[in-house]
């Protein structure tokens, strides 16, 4: 009998264990374009981080996917969602970055199509937002969230895509409070917000990537510290009001013009938000590159300073090529407030209470660029 | 989507055109953001004043921890080289032989200063990884109340004072025979930075210490 509680006890441990929630995200960004390429890579950059901060403030298992350059593409993003084990508290979160169009004459869908990696050439591999949401809904989360930066401008030559079924409508360390980030991704529906709205263009640059998507964060940021109301309506009203201010120059009539984002949120009630184990922080099952990996084996505070200490060296060999310098960004992800030698930044990491996480947002020329969740 | 050529001339704000080209004033929300920096600076260096006195923990423990927190000073505790200006408002090159820490005690009524390096070293110095004090122990303990007053501009750089409150205790045989607590401000520096590549940065750096209050632990 005994034997028998101890085993009831153990399984249904393993079953809260496993009942812990999931973020599940796509970030997908043509960053191999010749015009935009480059301000992609920022979005992808901000975006992945954001993401992997949100999920250690939620204290959720990460699930994160990128797809960018050649793996931009309809069948990877339609796999990436797919392989998704999606349980019914979970969140899915889907951002693209990149060229996006419209069809002519197809003013019941006010989503954009994303163009993926291709032109015109190619519109097999191209997916309407709303096709993405759908895919999305299929996997029933909890929560899905579908943002997009891209034109929503309609071009000639542009062909209305079939959704599966035609109803039409488918219906965010430091500073971020998880309270107010709790109460954000807690609720049950879904949101689809995309930077322009039917016959615009959306705008980016070198410094902030997607216009929308830095003031998408921006609103997300608000909402962590307690200056915006938590809800999803406030969150991109703030962002679509903030990108709406800007303008922007053409060299054909008007010559001025504005970029409005369309959102829509579709929220049911408010979920359950379990938390299943304190000292088990959130497990990332994309946990990024080999080196992210390394990084957070020295913030693990469950080893002991000395094996901390001891690790430096094995992880200053194997991914820091000698002069490595780290440059460390605010949360603003413009910022640099720290410039160090790799091992200095290693040693600092290694030993602060205070560093929850270290995202590394780029890898280049000898500079790592990070950013660290206090 | 299209990028062309535009101009933003609603009220946002106008950046600079690459990541790492900082301009050359801090914005408000960059002052901002390194008050903040500053803030965990100073953080990092109250924990590590609290390793490097312990004498429970490593050797090797406590002689990362003085590594580590010079590290968070301008020089690294070593002398430097900085500028200053005339009453014409012309740089002068000078030298510092080094960031400074105001010494107090409750069993005197002045205080003294000594180099930082000199200051640490003298709870542990990791060349010989032995302490000058003459306690069998020692902790530090350092409350919440640390403030980081608004940076100002000083010349072609910005400076900012934080304040802190340290509480010292000195044990022998298991008892403590010296306890203060002294509050201390801190001067310190943002700094503009040339990057190798030719981008520019502004860097935060801790500077000399100062005694605002000492009294004893009753």
């Amino acid at each position: 009998m005994k034997r028998m509680v101890l085993l009831i006890s153990a399984l249904a441990l393993c079953w809260e264990i496993s009942q812990a929630q999931t973020l599940h995200a796509v970030v997908f960004c043509n960053t191999i374009d010749e015009s935009i390429g480059e301000n992609m890579k920022i979005d992808l950059k901000n975006s992945t981080d954001k993401i992997r901060t949100i999920a250690r403030v939620l204290d959720y298992d990460l699930d994160l996917q990128q797809l960018d350059g050649k793996d931009c593409t309809r069948a990877k993003l339609k796999a990436a969602i797919d392989e998704m084990v999606v349980e019914p508290d979970d969140v899915v979160f889907t951002f693209y970055g990149g060229h996006g169009t419209h069809a002519m004459n197809n003013a019941s869908d006010p989503w954009p199509q994303y163009c993926m990696n291709t032109g015109f050439e190619n519109q097999g591999n191209w997916v309407p937002m709303a096709t993405v949401d759908k895919w999305v809904a299929a996997k029933s989360p909890r929560l899905r969230i579908i943002v997009a930066n891209c034109c929503n401008k309609e071009q000639r030559g542009t062909t209305v895509k079939p959704l599966w079924a035609d109803d039409g409508r488918a219906k965010s360390l430091s500073d971020i409070n998880p309270e107010s980030m709790k109460a954000l991704f807690g609720v049950k529906g879904s949101i689809m917000a995309t930077s322009s709205k039917l016959g615009q263009l959306s705008w980016c640059n070198a410094l902030y990537g997607g216009i929308f998507t830095s003031q998408f964060w921006d609103a997300m940021e608000k909402v962590g510290n307690g200056r915006l109301k938590a809800d999803w309506e406030n969150l991109l009203k703030d962002a679509a009001e903030s990108t709406g201010q800007y303008r922007f120059r053409t060299d054909e009539p008007p010559y001025t013009v504005t970029q409005n984002p369309y959102y829509k949120v579709n929220i049911s009630g408010s979920g359950t938000i379990k938390k299943d184990n304190d000292k088990n922080p959130g497990k990332d099952r994309n946990p990024g590159t080999p080196l992210d990996v390394a990084l957070q084996r020295l913030l693990n505070k469950d080893l002991a300073i000395e094996t901390r200490l001891d690790m430096i060296p094995g992880v200053l060999n194997t991914y820091f090529a000698p002069g490595t310098k780290v440059m460390t960004y605010a949360n603003d992800l413009k910022t640099v407030v720290d410039y160090e030698d790799a091992a200095d930044f290693l040693r600092r990491i290694a030993r602060s209470p205070y560093i929850k996480q270290v995202n590394v947002l780029e890898n280049a020329n000898n500079v790592i660029k990070v950013h660290e969740l206090r | 989507m299209k990028q062309t050529v535009f101009a933003i001339i609603a009220l946002l704000l106008l950046a600079s055109w690459n990541g790492t080209t900082q301009a050359q004033t801090l914005t408000e929300e960059q002052k901002k953001i390194f008050q903040d920096r500053v803030k965990q600076k100073v953080e990092d260096f109250e924990f590590e004043m609290t390793q490097i006195v312990n004498t429970k923990l490593s050797n090797k423990n406590r002689a990362e921890g003085v590594r580590n927190l010079l590290n968070l000073f301008i020089g690294q505790g070593e002398p430097y080289q900085y500028n200053d200006y005339d009453y014409r408002g012309n740089v002068i090159k000078r030298r510092s032989t080094g960031v400074t820490m105001e010494v107090s005690s409750v069993n005197r009524s002045r205080t003294t200063t000594q180099k930082l390096k000199k200051y640490i070293y003298g709870f542990f110095n990791p060349e010989t990884c032995r302490s000058g004090k003459s306690y069998s122990y020692m902790k530090v303990e350092y409350s919440d109340a640390l403030r980081v007053d608004n940076i100002e501009r000083v010349g072609d750089h910005y400076e900012c004072v934080a304040y802190f409150v340290q509480r010292f205790y000195g044990y022998r045989d298991g008892h403590v025979v010296y306890s203060d607590q002294t509050g201390k401000k801190i001067r310190c520096y943002i700094n503009h930075i040339e990057l190798p590549t030719g981008g520019e940065i502004w860097d935060a750096k801790l500077g000399d210490i100062y005694v605002v209050s000492t009294e004893r632990i009753r």
